[in-house]
């Protein structure tokens, strides 16, 4: 710390603005960040249907209802089958498609910027998009199928209980993966050249080389998408709220959708909030153990 | 270096990925353009007679515009406030007058972490409470108030490294605090300002978890949610809906095609929200 004393009395006067400067955000911040985040724990010990004057205190007998809940865990099944399929095609379609387009070219930059684009997307858009694709009568999806006389593979993609959660996860895949690109490519750009320059005088043949040098030093990239990719598989709400809205019969249910459904449909508030927590320790529990592998691995 | 019969199956592969970022996106261009029975029967070919007509009726008959007006307000007013309150919580906490400020710091960042789906429903009833459902402001203060985190993190990042010289030097100069903010670290600030930016109005423009649950007042849908009633009431009419989705999207299309570094590192910053 390099204190100056000369301006130390200057610095106390000083210090009202710096009050100043944090009243503001932290205000905005507690108000409509922290406050409504505590008040969601709280109510989750609660019973409430949204209208009663008066909310019950019922201890733990939320979390309960939800440990008994076959609805609940449905739909904590049917996140990790969607969280899966996106972490599993995000990170190896991005891990492919990076280390084809990593040097800084012309078309290598194309491609990227195609790959990217998606993210521009707002959710609605892209769930209307794709509900049209997967419409069994006229969407595209189908009559692809068709013309290229795949028939037998043609279905009702969003109606079909086995299919629905995957049709919505290949959605996130489509938006989501070049973002993975994009941090891949950062990661490959970072590895020095001359370690391959070093193993191929000594022999290493390009698999090796991926093997030995590429993938050891992506580990911390790797991290990051698995992590990033596996956040965003527990928090989808968007995708799956507008195109299926998680029918059919909670077959593409998500914890996402099911709190909301619990409160607005339901109305049995207390018990979304119950679910809200678990889903916050779920996710928070995954951005700690990231935090600690990254740290060990700096 | 590779042989060109070695490229072959790397542009194949390329291509192939290509053909499926960007058939949903032709779909919709041409499908904007058609009639609803040429979509129906030929969903992969060119428009056969533009029907720029499904423009205008998305636009008027869909009140696309007026929700145009409410996205572009919420937008603009809550980035404004997001960089200003920002900035000023990361100098502020930068200054590190005090040792209660890395505990603010940590306070905010633990923000990044938490999806807007865990107290979304308590936002709402206390939205209601405090009188302001139903109001832009609601939306412009949920964005704010779930941005800041991200943007705090991203300038405190930046202006943690400015180096303490230039500070002191400006001090000696006879600058106070305010002056310091606002004449030396802001327009150093230019690479984070940008990053927040983009960040925020990729975000703000396409939610639509906060105007499902804040907005019920037609005259104050933004976009995205004004388009999702497109389902509703015009159930049979996608080319309609097509239409919708290109005048949504194109805004940010065309920034990112001009500004595409920006956006990509920009966004890739913000990747770490998830």
């Amino acid at each position: 710390m390099n204190t100056e004393l000369g301006t130390v009395r200057k610095r106390k006067t000083g210090n009202l603005t710096i009050y100043l400067f944090l009243i503001a955000p932290l205000a905005v911040y507690a108000i409509f960040f922290l406050f409504p985040n505590l008040n969601s724990l709280f109510s989750s010990f609660y019973k409430w249907d949204g209208v009663a004057p008066v909310k019950e205190f019922v201890g733990f007998s939320n979390y309960i209802k939800m440990l008994g809940d076959p609805l609940f865990w449905k739909s904590f099944g049917n996140t990790i089958k969607y969280t899966i399929t996106l972490v599993a095609f995000q990170t190896l379609c991005g891990l492919l498609l990076a280390v084809l387009i990593f040097k800084a070219s012309k078309i290598h930059n194309f491609f990227r910027t195609l790959y990217f684009m998606p993210a521009m997307l707002s959710a609605v858009t892209v769930g209307l998009i794709f509900g049209f694709i997967y419409d069994p009568n006229m969407g595209a999806l189908n009559k692809f199928l068709e013309a290229v006389g795949l028939e037998n593979l043609t279905r009702s993609w969003l109606s079909d209980e086995n299919i629905v959660i995957y049709a919505l996860a290949f959605v996130h895949v489509w938006v989501g993966i070049g973002q993975s690109v994009v941090l891949f490519v950062a990661g490959l750009q970072n590895i020095p050249y001359d370690l391959y320059e070093s193993a191929r005088i000594d022999g290493a043949g390009p698999w090796k080389q991926f093997t030995r040098i590429t993938m050891p030093m992506l580990k911390s990239t790797t991290l990051i998408v698995l992590v990033l990719t596996t956040i965003g598989g527990f928090k989808c709400f968007d995708y799956v709220f507008v195109m299926t809205g998680g029918g059919a019969t909670h077959s593409s249910e998500v914890l996402a959708t099911l709190l909301y459904k619990e409160a607005y449909a339901y109305s049995d508030f207390g018990y979304s909030a119950a679910i809200s927590v678990a889903l916050l320790i779920i996710v928070s529990v995954i951005t700690a153990v990231q935090m600690r592998l990254l740290r060990k691995d700096a | 270096m590779l042989s060109k019969a070695k490229k072959i199956p790397k542009y194949a592969v390329l291509t192939i990925f290509a053909i499926i970022i960007m058939f949903p996106v032709y779909m919709v261009l041409t499908g904007s353009l058609k009639t609803e029975r040429e979509l129906y029967d030929n969903v992969f070919g060119l428009p056969a007679d533009p029907q720029w007509g499904n423009y205008e009726e998305a636009f008027v008959g869909g009140g696309l515009g007026k929700y145009y007006i409410n996205s572009i307000i919420v937008t603009g007013v809550s980035i404004v406030l997001i960089l200003v309150l920002s900035s000023m919580a990361a100098f502020a906490l930068t200054r590190k007058f005090t040792k209660g400020s890395k505990l603010v710091y940590l306070l905010f960042v633990i923000g990044i972490a938490i999806p807007p789906q865990v107290a979304i429903i308590q936002l709402s009833l206390q939205m209601s409470m405090m009188h302001l459902s139903n109001t832009l402001w609601a939306l412009i203060f949920s964005h704010v108030a779930y941005e800041l985190p991200f943007s705090v993190f991203i300038f405190y990042g930046f202006m943690q490294d400015i180096p303490y010289e230039i500070q002191e030097a400006a001090i000696v100069d006879g600058c106070n605090n305010f002056q310091l903010y606002r004449k030396v670290i802001m327009p150093l600030s230019k690479g984070p300002i940008a990053t927040v930016i983009i960040f925020n109005l990729v975000a703000i423009w396409n939610d639509m978890i906060f105007p499902l649950v804040l907005i019920s007042d037609n005259n104050l849908k933004t976009l995205p949610i004004g388009l999702l009633q497109f389902k509703g009431m015009y159930i049979s009419q996608n080319t309609v809906m097509f239409a919708g989705v290109v005048l949504i999207s194109i805004p940010l299309i065309v920034l990112y095609l001009c500004l595409q570094k920006q956006f990509i590192r920009g966004m890739s910053q913000g990747a770490v929200k998830g």
